[in-house]
């Protein structure tokens, strides 16, 4: 058994290990999605496949990069079969199939074995979302999909040849950028191992069984008990219809329940998550609502259960598209989640945030000549919920949301509009908070943002969006925040504006401007009555 | 003379390598200056020091206490939130009670004008004179800074102008922050605009004090009082980035081109890579969540030092950190009723602080106390030291082995009060071969007052990344202008000026500093572990710094100062005034150049 101290020098350690592949990953990446917003995620791992520490970068890869690393444990016989379908050192797993590991196509994860004197002792990942991989629109994400292969390039558990990145670079918009991406995996990944390898003779096992004592810890706080909740997608996908997501939260002693019985099937629509998304949100909600200092480690999560329904929204099948899954699904299981929580008595929970990542992909095949082929994607923030008094401080008061902000599942960096208007033809015409938008309340939901994006030259839109008829909901009180709205001003003229629906993908002609209201945040409290009446 | 202002002491050292300290007055931190310049005159001499080198906490206190002025922002129409939006992501994933800092200006002093250039800075809507806006009543000062001002100044000069004409004390972006990316250059121009009417008065009263009154910038450099007013953005790291300026130097002569410098203190360290004798540098840091982007010294800052407080956590692990018992009422062992253990509550149990050792306003330490805070908080001593010195021990990694640099070849200069405890254990984590301490090491920023180089550095973002022709002309001028800034504050005889630019593979969005763009190619490879020959590197920005001789000589500053003896064989401790020296069993000290003291693992190969 380690000494109190010894164990925190290992914990540090590990987590050293992560966030050095984080950096590394970042500082080298080509694609401003992995270095300007950060869509990235390293971990390191035991020779199991347990995490034991994972670098802080995007909520919705917490549960999902284990599942991508057991789907390569499982798919490489690690020393018992014959020698040549193991991953020997110096070899690398790359795993983007969300049916085997993966969450949407385009996360990609690299995984790579430590070996130690001949024995495999752990293994590093690191998972980065790559713009675009093929499928029918630039970016991967159509917002009209309706099975996985019209999404793009599926990549089963496989070990990264060089035939393979060649098979990879040819079914992308944009070659170049990914070879450069996944050579910054790759070297995130060899860094890794190297650092990772001396620490795998300490016994790691206690990292996970102290996760697991700080969980126990924090559930037992709470009363036991059984809270149910319900909230909804706008719809599955472009025109269809709305689908609804069901929690009920069992507490008992040091254990938690999130059972999602009763949400609906999965169906004809990107809108659907792999299990392992939502097992990403629900440990999501145990870090952000039940303990906030707890590590990111497989040990946390021994304690907690998650039942998603095969074949529902929460835990699609092959062959469903999934696309919005990673990004809108897994926010909405957020909330349902935690709006279940929000009943339980004595637990400080905040108002429903924006609730959706309002996903806009533009791309355009360039001009044939000086320009190749282009695509950006951004996610947009929104208004926080607004939150009640801090549970940790006596004489804290509520706080309002903050406006403007990523919330929840993602915490990615937006691309500066001088450096997006630099990088690609397109221009921002105005950037604000949305004034009014947060939802009233004692401590009033953050605001949303206004933002026209206008393109410089013919290019197709994908938009996926949410909460754009549902509202981010209230707590104690508090008011819904104000549901987002997109449209479309061809050539930028106001007076022919349109509205355009939650999910869609257009054609757009040069000039012509897409103009995106995010939601507002939910307020939480009633506003206080005024003295003297 | 050298200056530098502290949270509790004010530090002085002379020309002639005396050291003294005067207690800080945080009410009017003028006032500890002017009393260490009169204790610092040598007996006898009523005249004023014909320099004075002035390391100065003003502009950081004024931002982390919100005692900055009330400032307008002029922008852009449609982007008057960039100041708030920041770059939409939260400083913490998990805690949803966590806050950006406060947005520096306020939603009703956000005035917008009409004007728009293009990504290539081409004017797309002209701005029509005559119709900069009014700031509202109550604001002291205004900060302009317009959509792609860093490849065309045009507009917001214009903006400028009008509103300097009215009386107000305008910061635009051009001048402060040429750098592209809207929301940094604007924070910077902003904080900046906040710090000027506050700093500038406070500088401009020292002016008397000295015959020459110079400045340390965040970059480890001199300038004159004129421009420190005006640029107060640019002093928010002026003492720590000073003390890393006198590592570097005393590293130097000790044989040691190659260091890290670590500067512990009570409760924050700070860690930085000096390369060749010259610290890294940095386009920028950060100051209480706000990225300012301003040159600077690269440094590594971690929240734990000697008042760090220990406990176990609900899972049973030893935390240390990021709690502090700060100055009061400070570790346990200090008796003013601290009951939480801290790291030198640990260090001084474990004998690596001396009991029975008076310490200057301290007294002599209690033990007692020490290990009755250890006891009841269910930690051990040993335990603690181990967790704070693996702390310590990421950070320098970070500095060193991260960015690719062998250990074996570095020196790890300590310094700061507590520094010198911890160094030779986290020499022997990293495989550095020898350990620095310099003499004066708690006092070392005001040494590097002393010994800092005048110096200006100029930016200006590159128009089209791809496209390199004139590069070369364009450092020429760029040189030229900040060797004729420099020569506002010294006599240009004698100053050297260097370029750079920041370049990138075509489709990156990150940055290196590089002297030239033929060496980015084996940078990057040494950063990030690939280059990528035959893609297009692009230059975003060009720099030039041009540099003076700096008012002294290490070796005269450390002259006089009291050198440590030797051999000292470990485990020993050794005590100063200013800092404790914790020698382990296995290494050995041995009086090194300036009196300084190296120690190095005993045995062959070892001591020399």
């Amino acid at each position: 058994m380690l000494s109190p101290a010894d164990l925190q020098v290992l914990i540090a350690r590990l987590t050293g290990v992560a966030d050095l592949m984080g950096a590394v990953l970042q500082r080298s990446a080509f694609s401003p999605n992995i270095k300007e917003r950060a869509d990235c995620s390293a971990a390191v791992f035991d020779a199991s496949g347990q995490v034991l520490a994972q670098a802080a970068h995007i909520p919705v890869h917490l549960g999902s990069m284990p599942a991508s690393v057991a789907a390569v444990v499982r798919a490489f016989d690690t020393g018992a079969g014959p020698a040549d379908s193991a991953l020997g050192p110096g070899e690398h797993a790359i795993v983007n199939d969300p049916f085997r590991g993966g969450t949407h196509l385009n996360d990609v994860t690299v995984v790579t074995p430590v070996w130690v004197d001949g024995v495999l002792r752990g293994w590093v990942a690191n998972r980065a979302h790559h713009a675009d991989l093929g499928g029918a629109a630039p970016g991967s994400l159509p917002a009209d999909a309706t099975d996985i292969a019209q999404e793009g390039l599926r990549i089963p558990p496989s070990r990264l040849t060089l035939d393979l990145r060649e098979l990879i670079l040819a079914n992308s918009r944009t070659p170049w950028e990914r070879s450069g991406d996944l050579d910054a995996q790759v070297g995130a990944n060899v860094v890794g191992a190297e650092r990772l390898a001396p620490f795998l003779a300490q016994p790691t096992d206690e990292v996970l069984d102290h996760g697991e004592r700080l969980a126990r810890a924090a559930i037992a706080r709470l009363p036991d008990g059984e809270w149910s909740a319900e909230d909804r997608m706008d719809s599955i996908g472009p025109g269809g219809p709305p689908a609804r997501l069901c929690c009920t939260v069992r507490v008992e002693g040091e254990g938690v329940e999130f059972d999602l019985t009763g949400t609906d099937p999965q169906g004809l629509g990107n809108v659907n998550a792999v299990e392992a998304v939502t097992v990403s949100s629900v440990a999501y909600v145990v870090h952000s609502v039940l303990g906030r200092d707890l590590p990111t480690n497989a040990g946390v999560l021994r304690p907690v259960r998650v039942v998603a329904p095969p074949g529902t929204i929460v835990a699609a099948s092959y062959p469903a598209a999934v696309g919005a899954g990673n990004v809108e699904v897994s926010q909405r299981v957020v909330d349902v989640a935690t709006l279940a929580l929000a009943q339980v008595p004595g637990l400080a929970v905040p108002a429903a945030s924006q609730g959706t990542m309002n996903n806009v992909l533009v791309g355009g095949s360039g001009d044939g000549a000086s320009r190749s082929g282009w695509v950006y994607y951004e996610t947009v923030g929104g208004g926080q919920g607004g939150r009640p008094p801090h549970p940790g401080r006596a004489d804290a008061a509520p706080q309002p949301g903050m406006g403007g902000v990523h919330t929840h599942m993602t915490n990615t960096r937006n691309t500066p509009v001088e450096a997006l208007e630099r990088a690609y033809p397109v221009r921002v015409l105005r950037y604000r908070l949305r004034r009014g938008s947060g939802g009233a309340g004692w401590a009033p939901g953050g605001e949303g943002i206004e933002r026209d994006l206008q393109v410089l030259e013919d290019a197709t839109v994908s938009l996926i969006t949410e909460r754009r008829v549902s509202r981010p909901w209230g707590l104690a009180g508090g008011e819904p925040g104000a549901p987002g709205e997109n449209w479309l001003l061809p050539v930028g003229d106001e007076a022919r504006a349109e509205r355009l629906p939650d999910k869609c993908t257009i054609q757009l002609h040069a000039g012509d401007v897409v103009r995106m209201f995010t939601p507002g945040g939910g307020g939480w409290g009633a506003l206080p009555m005024p003295k003297n009446i | 003379m050298g200056v530098d202002s502290g949270g509790t002491f004010t530090d002085v050292v002379t020309d002639d390598g005396r050291v003294l300290k005067v207690p800080s007055t945080p009410d009017d931190p003028g006032r500890a200056v002017r009393d260490g310049v009169r204790a610092g005159r040598a007996a006898g001499d009523t005249g004023r020091p014909s320099l004075l080198a002035h390391g100065t906490t003003v502009a950081t206190n004024t931002l982390l206490e919100g005692r900055g002025a009330r400032v307008a922002l002029v922008t852009t129409a449609g982007f008057a939130d960039v100041i708030e939006i920041a770059r939409q992501d939260r400083p913490d994933l998990y805690d949803p009670w966590a806050d950006r800092p406060v947005p520096p200006v306020a939603r009703g002093d956000r005035l917008e004008v009409i004007e728009r250039l293009d990504a290539t800075g081409e004017v797309l809507v002209p701005y029509a004179p005559g119709l900069a806006p009014l700031p509202p009543e109550g604001c002291e000062a205004v900060a302009v800074c317009l959509l792609h001002s860093d490849l065309n100044p045009d507009h917001e000069y214009a903006v400028a102008e009008e509103l300097r004409a009215a009386g107000w004390d305008v910061s635009a972006s051009y001048e402060i922050s040429p750098e592209f990316r809207e929301y940094e250059r604007t924070v910077t121009t902003v904080l900046n605009a906040s710090l000027r009417p506050v700093c500038a008065p406070y500088l401009e009263g020292l002016r008397e004090v000295a015959d020459e009154v110079v400045v340390t910038t965040s970059a480890g450099g001199l300038v004159g009082l004129a421009e420190a007013a005006v640029r107060p953005v640019s002093l928010l790291l002026s003492g720590p980035a000073a003390g890393v300026r006198a590592a570097a130097a005393v590293a130097m002569v000790c044989g040691f081109p190659d260091a890290v410098t670590f500067d512990m203190g009570g409760t924050s360290t700070d860690v930085g890579l000096v390369l060749d004798g010259a610290p890294a540098s940095a386009p920028g840091h950060v100051v209480a969540g706000y990225p300012v982007r301003s040159p600077s010294l690269e440094l590594h800052t971690i929240g734990a030092g000697g008042g760090s407080v220990a406990r176990l956590d609900a899972g049973g692990a030893l935390l240390v950190g990021p709690e502090s018992a700060g100055a009061r009422p400070g570790p346990a062992c200090y008796g003013h009723g601290g009951r939480l253990p801290t790291v030198t509550d640990a260090n001084l149990v474990l004998g690596r602080i001396p009991a029975g050792v008076p310490f200057p306003g301290l007294g002599v330490l209690d033990v007692e106390a020490a290990r009755r805070a250890l006891d009841e908080s269910g930690v051990d001593a040993a335990g603690v030291v181990a967790v704070v010195d693996a702390q310590m021990e990421q950070a320098l990694r970070t500095v060193s082995v991260e960015r690719g640099i062998d250990p074996s070849g570095l020196a790890l200069v300590a310094f700061g009060g507590a520094g010198p405890l911890h160094a030779c254990d986290l020499a022997a984590a990293l495989g550095i071969p020898a350990v620095v301490v310099p003499p004066a090491a708690g006092a070392l920023s005001a040494v590097g007052l002393l010994t800092s180089p005048p110096r200006r550095e100029l930016v200006r973002s590159w128009p089209v990344p791809t496209d390199h022709a004139g590069l070369d002309e364009a450092l020429a001028q760029l040189a030229d202008r900040a060797l004729a800034q420099l020569g506002d504050d010294v006599d240009p005889a004698g100053a050297v000026v260097a370029t750079f630019a920041d370049c990138r593979y075509r489709g990156q969005s990150h940055e290196v500093t590089v002297g030239s763009v033929e060496e980015f190619a084996a940078e990057h490879w040494r950063r990030n572990g690939f280059r990528r020959d035959g893609e297009q590197v692009e230059v975003v920005a060009v720099r030039a710094v041009a540099t003076g001789a700096a008012p002294a000589d290490v070796a005269e500053v450390l002259g006089r100062a009291t050198p440590f003896g030797g051999p000292v064989v470990g485990p020993d401790v050794v005590v100063r005034d200013d800092c404790t020296v914790w020698v382990p069993a296995g290494w050995t000290g041995t009086p090194g150049p300036l009196g300084s003291l190296i120690l190095r693992p005993s045995g062959p190969g070892g001591a020399s």
